[in-house]
């Protein structure tokens, strides 16, 4: 097996130990930066988070195997910078205001990491606001909103106006998922992309910026 | 101007055929099937308060009119479905004369016997009879002081309607009246003698479920026991799809407080006419249910008890006149709602409390409730303390392709050794799982390979040499496992909703774990476990723990303590110092919040994994 398969394999299976060494030992082989990240890490991160839209992984198993990714990213970390690599876009995420839940929220983090994407996760209870502003601060082209309860799905529309307000609107797609969402609802108030799981969020929000590019 | 009554389209024949009766009705263009249904009492189910997602109001109609279906009717009904006619009633509109074929959830195997008695009699409302002297040119005391004279010590809680019915009694002689006491309150006054009886009605009013006691307040002998659905379950299943109603819909809270109102007037008839007493008969109602319904129940608004900090308007007790709030009883009727402790522990964990006594209990006790709402309180005669873990209602069958709740058609039982056996609610053809089941079912596929540990259904080629390998399908594209034949095809337990459950069980022992860690206790610390609620009286212990709903070293140790919350509100109802001593649990239960507690999300994920 080559030495990308057993790291993608490895982190599958949540072994973070193993996939540090082989990464170590992947770069003495000279092998790019680049392709360790993208056709290591991120291929096994891929593997799972489709196999999460199947069921046929869960919670756990996605969470042990971005703990290994970021443990493997963590080796990468010095050499990512001086070869060039940068993230494929930037995510602002965050549970909407009134809302603590959390779990939903990381698993999306989690898929959009295994995408090469730089997530800025502003953790939960957010006010619209803050969505805008770090979305500004940091030049990010999507905001991710986690609505999990059926009376805080309305923030969304709030932060939609936010960003009309300040005037990027169109500068910025906004996503809209959690449990109680529908594609309909995320149309009504004019959202521009629904996401039905965490895997589906994070193909739309890679999408964004491979359309952009 | 002439009127066309036969205008294009304005009125259509629906039939509609539930399994019991047919019923005809004529209505205009557009109605919405769900509302017509609930018109003519066919309440086919809605999770989610009509908004696509669940699937339970689905309903069959003929003839089949593609034309009207919708993007939510796509993503929730299988081809099949759609071939056979198939619609979700909350996304059907009547256009054209139709025939619609319905089932109606009825006959739920509720569980009302709570597992106590009162073994004091002391009502906080009776009746007594006063004598009045006549007055005299010696004793020119007004009406209301030679009232107040009689009763002594007590006060007269002197409003309006007392004021008016003395001046209507005949007390220009001595006069025999009957007073109606709430504990050391006098709160109404009858002018005839103490002949028709005095009674009481304990009610749980639970999210799904009402139950009703119905007690005699001159002796303390129960007299009868009723339970309904909640008609609130047409706004939705949980509290959170309720309380959104509320704020969103003009009449919302409206709708749901007459909704819970209809609910109680149709369960106290019932009881009444079982008893053979008329309502004028009821003297008091003691309500208990979770904080959300509580405010449904006196018009208070819940908006702020879904969002973070959730926040109620209040827990504490509170009393008035039945008639405020529009329930018809006597006129002096008076309502109570138990105190409760916060968001999302109510009245009714309160009530359970009290009314399995283990606030007085030497052992050390953990008290579960294993229905949506997941409270659990852990302590004894030292310490109580209580949290709520959103367990979510796929126990009730919500989210489980073939779940249902306990009524007919469910199987209720299931072992897989030698071969597929179970039971089914009612002993006919089976329609789909219910709670215990599904977790007889869940500890089943584990134990003979079909799931591993980490909650994967293997697929019929990994199965080979399984004795059940014949009933390893696959749906969608994912792993399912046929469990029996049902009314309407096969009963299936698909892979997703085995992910359903690992999160549904996992809420449940991170609720344990958290209180456990708070207390500092081990689990084998703990001497009993009491399973309220309907499901508590159904689990198999044995395989909570198998599938790792509870901790092992609770599995031996438990018992169900049936409706812990309706006995406890019949405790409180029929003895003043029971009802002292619920004032006291709920001030001094301490309350966990776990929402945001990183510790409990932690091992919340950890608890979804298969022991």
């Amino acid at each position: 097996m080559s030495i990308l398969c057993e790291i993608s394999e490895n982190l599958q299976t949540g072994k973070w130990k193993i996939v540090q060494e082989k990464v170590r030992t992947a770069l003495d082989q000279g092998i790019s930066v680049d392709t360790i990240l993208n056709d290591g890490l991120l291929h096994g991160m891929g593997i799972i988070g489709a196999k999460f839209k199947k069921n046929e992984v869960y919670v756990p198993d996605v969470l042990i195997a971005a703990r290994a990714m970021n443990m493997g990213s963590q080796v990468l970390k010095p050499y990512l910078a001086e070869s060039g690599v940068k993230a494929a876009g930037k995510v602002v995420l965050g549970t909407v205001a009134g809302d603590l839940h959390d779990i939903g929220k990381n698993l999306v983090r989690m898929m959009m990491e295994g995408k090469g994407l730089e997530v800025v996760d502003i953790g939960v209870d957010v006010p619209p606001e803050k969505f805008v502003q770090t979305a500004v601060e940091h030049e990010a082209k999507v905001i991710a909103c986690s609505a999990l309860l059926t009376t805080t799905m309305g923030q969304v529309q709030l932060v939609i106006e936010a960003a009309q307000k300040a005037g990027i609107r169109d500068q910025l797609k906004i996503m809209i998922g959690g449990a109680p969402v529908t594609e309909t609802y995320a149309r009504q108030i004019g959202a521009d992309i629904y996401a039905p799981d965490a895997a589906s969020a994070a193909e739309e929000a890679a999408g964004v910026y491979m359309a952009a590019s | 101007m002439r009127y066309d009554g036969k205008k294009k389209g304005i009125d259509n024949t629906v039939r509609i055929i539930t399994p019991h009766a047919e019923q005809v009705a004529r209505t205009p263009a557009g109605t919405g099937l769900l509302n017509l249904l609930d018109q003519h009492h066919v309440m086919p189910g809605t999770y989610c308060n009509g908004n696509g997602i669940c699937g339970k109001c689905r309903v069959r109609v003929a003839p089949i009119d593609a034309s009207g279906f919708t993007p939510e009717e796509r993503g929730v009904l299988s081809p099949f479905e759609f071939k056979q006619g198939y619609r979700l009633a909350c996304q059907a509109t009547v256009n054209g004369d139709l025939t619609v074929y319905a089932e109606s959830d009825d006959q739920f195997a509720i569980v009302t016997a709570g597992s106590g008695a009162p073994e004091r009699f002391n009502p906080m409302v009776c009746r007594e009879l006063l004598t009045v002297a006549a007055p005299t040119l010696n004793d020119q005391a007004a009406d209301a002081d030679r009232l107040a004279l009689q009763v002594g010590g007590d006060s007269v809680a002197w409003n309006l309607q007392m004021l008016q019915a003395v001046s209507a009694l005949p007390l220009d002689r001595e006069a025999s009246l009957t007073i109606v006491r709430e504990n050391e309150r006098i709160v109404g006054v009858e002018g005839r003698p103490l002949t028709a009886g005095t009674f009481g009605v304990a009610l749980d009013l639970g999210t799904t479920t009402l139950a009703g006691y119905l007690v005699d307040l001159n002796t303390g002998e129960q007299a009868g026991t009723a339970a309904l659905l909640n008609p609130q379950t047409r706004f939705g299943a949980d509290v959170v799809t309720r309380i959104q109603h509320s704020t969103s819909e003009d009449k919302g809270l409206q709708e749901l407080q007459e909704a819970l109102v209809k609910g109680i007037t149709t369960l106290v008839g019932q009881l009444c006419k079982k008893a053979a007493i008329s309502e004028g008969a009821i003297y008091h109602l003691v309500c208990c249910g979770n904080t959300t319904l509580m405010h449904f129940l006196l018009g208070l608004s819940p908006a702020r008890i879904s969002n973070a900090p959730f926040i109620p308007v209040t827990t504490r007790t509170f009393s008035c006149r039945a008639a405020e709030l529009s329930i018809e009883l006597n006129p002096w009727a008076r309502l109570t709602v138990m105190p409760g402790v916060a968001a999302y522990v109510g009245a009714d964990t309160v009530a359970a409390v009290l009314g399995c006594n283990m606030h007085r209990l030497e052992s050390l006790t953990l008290l579960v409730d294993l229905g949506t709402n997941g409270e659990m309180v852990l302590g004894n005669r030292h310490g109580l303390i209580a949290c709520a873990t959103a367990a979510g209602p796929a126990f009730e069958g919500a989210g489980i392709s073939h779940g249902m709740g306990s009524c007919r058609g469910a199987i209720e039982a299931i072992t897989l050794a030698g071969g597929v056996q179970y039971s089914v609610i009612g002993d006919g053809t089976a329609r789909g799982i219910c709670g215990s089941g599904l977790i007889d079912l869940i500890a089943e596929l584990l134990a003979h390979g079909i799931i591993n540990k980490s909650g994967r259904m293997h697929t019929p080629e990994e199965l080979s040499g399984n004795p059940l390998q014949s009933r390893a399908v696959s749906v969608n594209a994912q792993p399912a496992f046929k469990v029996a034949d049902g009314e309407h095809g096969p009963i299936l337990l698909t892979q997703k909703d085995v992910r359903q459950v690992q999160a549904a069980k996992a809420a449940v022992c991170a609720g344990i774990h958290a209180l456990l860690q708070e207390t500092r206790t081990r689990a084998r610390q703990v001497d009993k476990v009491f399973f309220a609620g309907g499901l508590g009286s159904a689990i198999r212990a044995r395989n909570g723990a198998r599938i790792g709903l509870i901790p092992e070293d609770l599995s031996d140790k438990t018992c169900s303590v049936g409706n812990a919350a309706g006995t406890g509100a019949l405790l409180a109802m029929t003895d003043k110092d029971r009802f002292r001593q619920s004032q006291r649990i709920a001030e001094s239960m301490a309350y966990v919040e776990l929402s945001g507690a990183a510790a409990f999300n932690e091992h919340y994920i950890e608890a979804m994994l298969f022991p």
